[in-house]
């Protein structure tokens, strides 16, 4: 073997990445040169001396872990296939969740996981038992002395008072989705203001027609209601045109039953917020991009906006001047202020600043200003 | 489809299945894998395939014309050509309104209006990452460092569903080889796979999720409310999340590709534990990092043309890079700011260097402090709404002192863990792993379902998407 000349380019360094490191020299002298962009430094998962399988022993693995692991998850798959839209799917879901249930509970199985939520402080759900989401499910829970009052009799007008920081105003908000940019920019606005004490609560994808995934009843008057809240903001709607159950039955929102139904959940939870002299403010909500959604959102505000007039402690505010400035289409964006996200649908910062104001424009008038509250338009 | 839900587990079942079965025969498991990716691209949004189905076709025609055409001069222009169409139809897609928003902002500052409305422009999912890499193929081509393949191999490898979201960006010339290779169905690494994949899912399901809810969205919400204690741990958790989410993602993408028998680059090396901002870029994207070196540092210059040159070389690979990840100002200046780091770091070294300084015994822990803040300061202009809630933020950290209640002993404990494990010797790791290939399949099994166990179990209420209906 010939001794070759030595490589001019042995030993410098090859080209450096943007990041100015030297990953190694270049060839040694023979050695065939690289192509100009081989990835040099590419770095690959070392396999660590691990030993490889068959693909029908992975799959076995693989199969064997999944199995066991929807019996130790149990309670979460069943709250998986809950959460499907009323209808055969969710059907077909909650069938297939059944048996994997039964062996949880059988065996015990199923209890690791409660146990480690309860642990950790989070809520689980027993898939043992049933949720419902019929209308015996939507009802102002019995440990609430709510009455409802029937519409034209004397209700007790809206108490007001002029707060200060040493004795806010106590308001809540919340609601859906549609909410959490909606706090965001509530608390932005009342940083100036410390005579209102904020609290809120946004729950991604509930609503009215699924108590069965979220129950508002309960919640308000578990967690809203003790604090005793002198103004509540609420907002629902966005994920209410869906399937619900009534009388045992999957009906749509386009048919009257679903309808009625949807008014009857809308009063419960107007009655359950009445109170001492509490101002409740029912957020309708805007146009919406879709023109078929924003068609099923126009009838849930008629009946938020019926119920509400018939009740003198609820304002309806209707979102959509406030968050249609020119004239009413649904918009996307005012000058350069963007008041809708890119979906069509939910708040950009903006529009829940805009909205924001509007709803504390409400409380002040009806609640601080000390006016003397102005029958709504009915 | 994304991959922590149970829709991508049964489709990845189903997939894995029918590829091994397939593997034998090279043009039905090619056709089965692209189908297979177009039906998970699909499931987003059925148009997009129409975005991807062209993105393939036009590439491949680039690559063949560049191919087909000796003439140097020649090919050049239908490079050209190439880059323009795929960033212009990125550019479309990502940079419209943000144009258009710009534009209009700064005139009617100046009193002019324009009259030019968003056009609410939605950003396809992926297209950033298959622009990048159908780019990588077209110009390999042009620098002869790659052959055109097949078309029906080009459009495997484009669309491949592990990478298709969110990376690894794998180059055309390390998966289209190993399409060609018959992989040995009795030799799956799938100790290495699962381990991927696992702590991709705790990384992903378990970390990013508790820190985001903990603390990271409200502060960066509402920096106003928060004191100065609350805000700081609130940007070393976001460091927490976004390398949980993003590593957690592309870990999960790496072990699922290795399960159908191909490798993917890694993407992420402990970047915490990085002592210098080289090095920390050297550890995090890594696919990305490598991708603008070769693409677009070294057509700038590289290091050629003195230390200012390289100096902007480097400025510029950073900006642009930071204009990829988003299509807004902060995104511009995170990408600055790791563009001087860089450049101001290499200045530091070189002139200590020269002037004979030796690195003292505390040099390292020093060096790694400096990379971590100037990094969290960075994911303060990357994670921020706006401009006005960055500056307030980091105003109210030195400005608004005092502890506040937000931060609770088990976030904390959640953010050292995470940010300690950067140091844990792979050495460990790779042990466990080896014991585990070695262990009874039983064995194996019972550990994976203890794993998904716990990730469900600490994981988030599980949030279904919103609910649109009849669209």
């Amino acid at each position: 073997m010939t001794p070759t000349p030595p490589d001019p380019r042995a030993g410098r360094p090859a080209h450096p990445d943007p990041h100015g490191e030297q990953h190694e020299t270049a060839p040694p002298p023979g050695a065939t040169p690289r192509p100009r962009s081989e990835p040099r430094s590419l770095q690959y998962h070392a396999l660590a001396g691990s030993q490889p399988q068959p693909a029908g022993r992975v799959l076995a693995i693989g199969a064997i872990a999944l199995l066991l692991a929807a019996v130790l998850n149990a309670d979460g798959l069943f709250e998986l296939a809950n959460r499907q839209p009323v209808g055969w799917k969710r059907d077909v879901a909650r069938a297939a969740v059944a048996p994997v249930c039964a062996i949880g509970d059988l065996t015990r199985l199923k209890d690791v996981r409660s146990a480690i939520r309860d642990a950790a402080d989070k809520d689980s759900q027993d898939c043992s038992e049933d949720v419902e989401s019929g209308s015996d499910a939507f009802v102002a829970p019995s440990t609430t002395a709510t009455t409802t009052t029937p519409s034209g009799t004397t209700a007790p007008a809206i108490t007001t008072r002029v707060p200060t920081a040493a004795d806010p105003l106590r308001m809540w908000l919340g609601g859906d989705s549609m909410t959490i940019e909606l706090e965001q920019s509530a608390a932005e606005a009342v940083t100036s203001r410390p005579e209102i004490a904020l609290t809120t609560h946004a729950q991604v994808s509930s609503g009215l027609t699924r108590p069965d995934f979220f129950d508002w009843p309960a919640y308000l008057t578990e967690e809203v209601l003790p604090g005793d809240p002198e103004v509540v903001v609420v907002m629902f709607g966005a994920n209410d045109s869906q399937g619900m159950e009534v009388d045992g039955e999957a009906v749509q929102p386009d048919d009257e039953r679903w309808q009625a139904e949807y008014r009857r959940r809308v009063g419960v939870v107007m009655d359950l917020l009445k109170g001492d002299g509490r101002l409740v403010v029912w957020v309708g909500q805007p146009r919406m991009r879709d023109e078929g959604f924003d068609a099923r959102m126009g009838a849930l505000d008629a009946i938020y906006e019926e119920e509400a007039a018939s009740r003198p402690w609820v304002r309806f505010l209707d979102s959509r001047p406030v968050l249609s400035p020119d004239g009413g289409e649904y918009q996307a964006t005012a000058g350069d202020v963007a008041l809708r996200q890119g979906d069509g649908i939910h708040l950009d910062r903006g529009g829940a600043d805009l909205l924001a104001d509007a709803i504390l424009e409400v409380v002040d008038e009806v609640k601080v200003g000390g006016a003397p509250p102005v029958e709504p338009p009915g | 489809m994304l991959f922590p839900t149970f829709e991508f587990a049964l489709f990845f079942s189903g997939v894995f299945v029918v590829s091994w079965l397939l593997r034998p025969h090279p043009q039905p498991w090619r056709w089965f894998l692209l189908a297979a990716s177009f039906v998970f691209y699909g499931a987003f949004e059925w148009v997009y395939c129409l975005l991807l189905g062209f993105s393939i076709l036009a590439n491949q025609a680039f690559a063949l014309a560049i191919h087909r055409q000796p003439d140097e001069a020649r090919r050049k222009p239908i490079l050209a050509l190439a880059v323009l169409v795929n960033l212009g139809v990125l550019g479309y897609y990502k940079y419209t309104d943000f144009f258009i928003e710009s534009v209009t902002g700064t005139l009617g500052a100046v009193g002019i209006e324009t009259g030019w409305v968003p056009l609410q422009i939605v950003l396809p999912v992926a297209i950033s990452f298959f622009t990048f890499q159908a780019l990588s193929y077209v110009i390999d081509v042009f620098r002869g460092d790659a052959e055109p393949s097949p078309l029906l191999d080009f459009a495997v490898y484009l669309s491949f569903f592990p990478h298709l979201v969110a990376g690894p960006i794998v180059r055309a010339r390390e998966l289209l080889p190993q399409l060609r290779q018959r992989a040995d169905p009795r030799k799956v690494n799938s100790a290495l796979a699962f381990r991927l994949i696992m702590a991709g899912l705790f990384k992903k399901v378990v970390i990013s999720s508790f820190v985001s809810a903990a603390i990271v969205d409200d502060v960066f919400a509402v920096p106003g409310q928060y004191r100065s204690f609350e805000i700081l741990i609130a940007v070393y958790a976001y460091a927490v999340q976004i390398y949980a989410d993003f590593s957690g993602y592309t870990d999960i993408a790496i072990g699922c590709a290795l399960l159908l028998g191909l490798r993917f680059p890694q993407n992420f090396d402990a970047p915490y534990a990085a002592t210098s901002m080289q090095g920390f870029w050297r550890k995090w994207h890594m696919t990305l990092s490598f991708w603008l070196r070769d693409y677009l540092y070294i057509p700038l210059g590289g290091n050629k043309g003195g230390p200012n040159r390289r100096d902007l070389n480097l400025f510029l690979t950073m900006l642009i890079g930071g204009f990829w990840h988003g299509a807004a100002w902060t995104f511009l200046v995170w990408g600055a700011l790791h563009g001087i780091a860089l450049g101001a770091e290499r200045r530091i070294l070189e002139a200590r260097a020269a002037a004979g300084k030796v690195p003292g015994r505390w040099s390292p822990v020093i060096r790694w402090a400096i990379t971590f803040h100037v990094v969290c300061l960075g994911w303060v202009f990357f994670r921020a709404e706006s401009f006005g809630h960055a500056f307030e933020l980091l105003w109210r950290l030195v400005a608004a002192p005092g502890i506040g209640s937000a931060v609770t002993p088990m976030l904390l404990f959640v953010i050292a863990i995470s940010i300690a494990s950067q140091f844990v010797p792979t050495d460990w790791v790779d042990q466990v792993q080896a014991a585990f290939s070695r262990a009874v399949p039983a064995l194996q099994a019972l550990a994976l379902a203890g794993g998904l166990l716990l990730i469900d179990a600490l994981g988030p209420e599980g949030v279904p998407p919103f609910i649109y209906f009849q669209f």
